[in-house]
């Protein structure tokens, strides 16, 4: 499985980004991955501010992948203020993270995420899940965001 | 349902008055205490004052009656003795060869009165000889009573009757005196009528004696009256209805001349008086009352009877004048107890309006706290007993709504602790199980299988421990859930949820009979982790037969519909039972059958919350019965 597109993998956790980085490389998804550690690493990152005040913004990602449990602004005001900017309005955001909680859930849907994903235990199961949305989102999925 | 179920008998039976609303109480109590007693008392003062007034009204009477009474006796007996003296006359009693002219004068001399209308002297045949009236000589009087009753020696006093043409045929008395001979034989008669106007002026007068209406009424011995106080108009007419033997023999003596027969039938009914008048045995003293069609009124009446004659004289009053006084009375009591009625009501009514409020507003506070609203509160008024009761219910509310917040806050930080675990303790553990396996994966060519076998352990730990949380998570949402009831489809959830287990594990052949028609009431999410623990142990726990058997129904046991999963695996001693619903308490050992050792507890969770019991039944080796029931329905 291989692509060009982009990938913002928004994740505090060094074990997690690194089984994520694994999973994405046992899966063969060639995708360039950025990891940003914080919430706000990410803002920065897509509307080009801060440390990437440099980036051109008219390159999103084709995939976000957002973590809740986040260091300075948390995953859910992230995802708030993403949907709040027209570059990056629709870009796909899976919320991936360990929390099970019912109320996770609804305000990560009520603040437009297109997809919630817990994270299992079980690598085995995680490095199928991973496939499985990298399939999807990159693979059969038809994003509006351009490709730069 | 407990309070209700022992509150029977005593409860009904105050429950009428126990039920009323405080108002009515009020007003009950104060009309019971205030106006009873009033009342009655009232009633008793009006019927003592009423003995009291006609006591004294019949004293009254008796003394006008026999004033009067005596004033017509001494009519009489002047009259009587008139006729008597002139019947001593020397030339009266030698009438038989006295000169006619000359005795006619003297007669004439003793007429002249107002009173006396004639006088005349009869022979022993009852024919006039003399007369001051001249027509009158020689008419024969024989078939009048007083006459024949005089011939007899006896002095007479006549019934009231109409007298002869010649002496005026106006009503009149004629008073009788024989004329005696030396030897004592009667000689003849003297007769003096007398106008019966002068009784009726006598009776006239009694208004000076009484009040306003008081009346007098004389009546014979025949029961017709005679004179009348009042209107003359009824004289003559009887009280009560006449025997006709006495109306023959007042006819015959053409007692009130031609026109007899039909004065006498035109009867004015006064019945007390009538059987009175005509009962000369009877005592007349006693006060009577009486209605009297010719006045139309019910009057009190006193009789009195006369020496001179047997005529009855009764002295009348009418009955609202007696009790005039009394209805006064009653008047004045009925509006002082009214007033004193309506002075309680009012203080009643004050004391109920600066109570009852307060009681409602309690009454509301309280219904408000016992549904679950904990900032209600009460305004205190006043420290009295329903302030004190106020100030109770204050603190009690306060204290309530300190231990509910307590208990929120609790609840917030358990929930807090439990994404905590949920999201922090899983983490590392991903990294063990992840790590383990990028180990596995990559070196294995490198390890030897000891060390391939450890790091397998710390996998599959690692995983065991995810699992863990998880339920411990369930566990503690179940716990936490809110039960909301509808009906479930037991027989439809069974079967879906034995439909995933066989979708994890086509490969098994397990057999799964469930009723038809399986309802309950319950809330359906947790119903459902009821039904795939109870399955899924089942399942897990058939895993050693060929063929497995799980079963799902429902008994009554004492009327409570009971459920159950059956199924025919590996069992397990009653004798370990009670540890069953125990976390982390575990009958097999891991390696015989995975699970986390919530799973149960869980249940046992969520049934206690539908106010159920959850209870076991089993044997090792030959499969387990778990029955559950769910309370009551809402």
């Amino acid at each position: 499985m291989t692509t060009e597109k982009l990938i913002l993998l928004v994740e505090d956790n060094p074990n997690d980004e690194a089984l994520t980085l694994r999973a994405f490389k046992k899966n063969e998804i060639a995708s360039e991955v950025v990891v940003a550690r914080d919430g706000v690493e990410a803002l920065d990152f897509v509307h080009g501010t801060g440390a990437h005040k440099d980036r051109d913004t008219a390159v999103q990602p084709s995939l976000i992948l957002l973590d809740l449990n986040l260091p300075r602004i948390g995953g859910l005001e992230v995802l708030k203020r993403l949907r709040s900017d027209a570059r990056t309005r629709h870009v796909p955001v899976v919320v991936l993270t360990s929390s099970r909680q019912h109320e996770d859930v609804v305000n990560s849907y009520a603040n437009g995420a297109n997809a919630y994903v817990r994270k299992p235990v079980d690598f085995a199961q995680f490095s199928d899940s991973v496939r499985t949305l990298g399939a999807f989102w990159l693979v059969m999925n038809e994003s509006p965001a351009p490709r730069g | 349902m407990l309070l209700t179920s022992t509150s029977g008998n005593p409860r009904f039976r105050c429950s009428r008055f126990a039920n009323w609303p405080l108002r009515l109480k009020v007003v009950a109590i104060l009309l019971f205490s205030s106006a009873l007693p009033l009342v009655a008392t009232a009633y008793l003062d009006v019927q003592q004052a009423r003995v009291t007034a006609l006591a004294s009204e019949a004293s009254q009477l008796s003394s006008w009656c026999h004033q009067l009474a005596a004033e017509f006796d001494r009519f009489n007996d002047a009259h009587l003795s008139t006729a008597k003296r002139l019947a001593r006359l020397p030339d009266v009693r030698s009438f038989a060869t006295s000169d006619d002219h000359h005795l006619r004068e003297t007669l004439a001399v003793w007429s002249e009165s107002d009173e006396i209308r004639g006088i005349a002297l009869l022979d022993t045949t009852g024919t006039v000889r003399i007369a001051t009236n001249e027509a009158l000589a020689g008419k024969s009087l024989a078939s009048r009573a007083f006459v024949q009753h005089a011939l007899r020696g006896d002095t007479v006093i006549s019934d009231v009757h109409l007298a002869e043409p010649e002496v005026g045929g106006v009503p009149s008395i004629a008073y009788v005196s024989p004329v005696l001979g030396d030897d004592g034989a009667v000689l003849g008669l003297l007769a003096v009528w007398v106008h019966a106007e002068a009784l009726w002026d006598l009776a006239r007068s009694t208004h000076a004696l009484g009040r306003g209406p008081t009346y007098a009424v004389l009546v014979d011995e025949a029961g017709v009256r005679i004179a009348h106080s009042m209107d003359p108009s009824f004289v003559f007419r009887p009280t009560g209805p006449l025997p006709a033997v006495t109306i023959d023999a007042m006819v015959v003596d053409a007692r009130f001349g031609p026109n007899t027969r039909a004065l006498l039938s035109d009867v004015e009914p006064f019945p007390e008086v009538f059987r009175r008048a005509t009962s000369l045995e009877r005592g007349v003293d006693d006060m009577f009352l009486d209605f009297s069609t010719a006045n139309e009124r019910w009057s009190y009446g006193v009789g009195c009877r006369l020496t001179s004659t047997p005529w009855t004289l009764f002295y009348l009053v009418p009955r609202e004048q007696v009790e005039a006084p009394i209805i006064a009375m009653t008047r004045v009591k009925v509006a002082f107890s009214a007033a004193v009625i309506g002075l309680a009501l009012t203080a009643g009514g004050l004391l109920a309006s600066s109570i009852l409020p307060r009681v409602a507003a309690l009454a509301r506070a309280t219904e408000r706290l016992g549904k679950g609203d904990f900032t209600a509160r009460v305004e205190v008024a006043g420290s009295d007993e329903i302030g004190r009761l106020g100030e109770s219910f204050n603190a009690m509310a306060e204290r309530i709504q300190a231990q509910d917040a307590g208990l929120r806050r609790a609840r917030d930080e358990s929930e807090a602790f439990s994404y905590s675990v949920a999201h922090d303790l899983r983490t590392p553990l991903r990294a063990i199980n992840g790590f383990s396996t990028a180990l596995i994966e990559d070196q294995c060519g490198r390890l030897d299988a000891e060390a391939l076998d450890h790091l397998e352990r710390i996998r599959t730990s690692a995983l065991r421990m995810g699992h863990m949380i998880d339920a411990l998570l369930e566990l503690a949402r179940v716990s936490r859930a809110e039960i909301h009831r509808q009906p479930v489809d037991l027989t439809a959830l069974g079967r879906a949820v034995f439909a995933q287990l066989v979708a994890a594990e086509p490969a098994r052949k397990v057999e799964f009979v469930v009723q038809e028609g399986l309802h309950a009431s319950g809330d359906c999410p947790l119903i459902r982790v009821v039904l795939e623990n109870l399955l899924g142990n089942a399942w897990k726990f058939t895993s050693g037969r060929p063929v497995g058997r799980i079963e799902l129904g429902c008994t009554e046991r004492d009327g409570v519909p009971t459920y159950y999963v059956r199924d025919n695996g590996a069992g397990f001693d009653m004798a370990y039972s009670g540890k069953l619903f125990t976390p982390f308490q575990r009958l097999h050992r891991p390696t015989e059958f995975a699970g986390s050792g919530i799973g149960l507890a869980t249940v046992q969770r969520i049934v206690t919350r539908h106010g159920g019991a959850i209870w076991a039944d089993g044997d090792v080796g030959r499969g387990a019965t778990f029955y559950f029931t769910l309370g009551e329905g809402p």
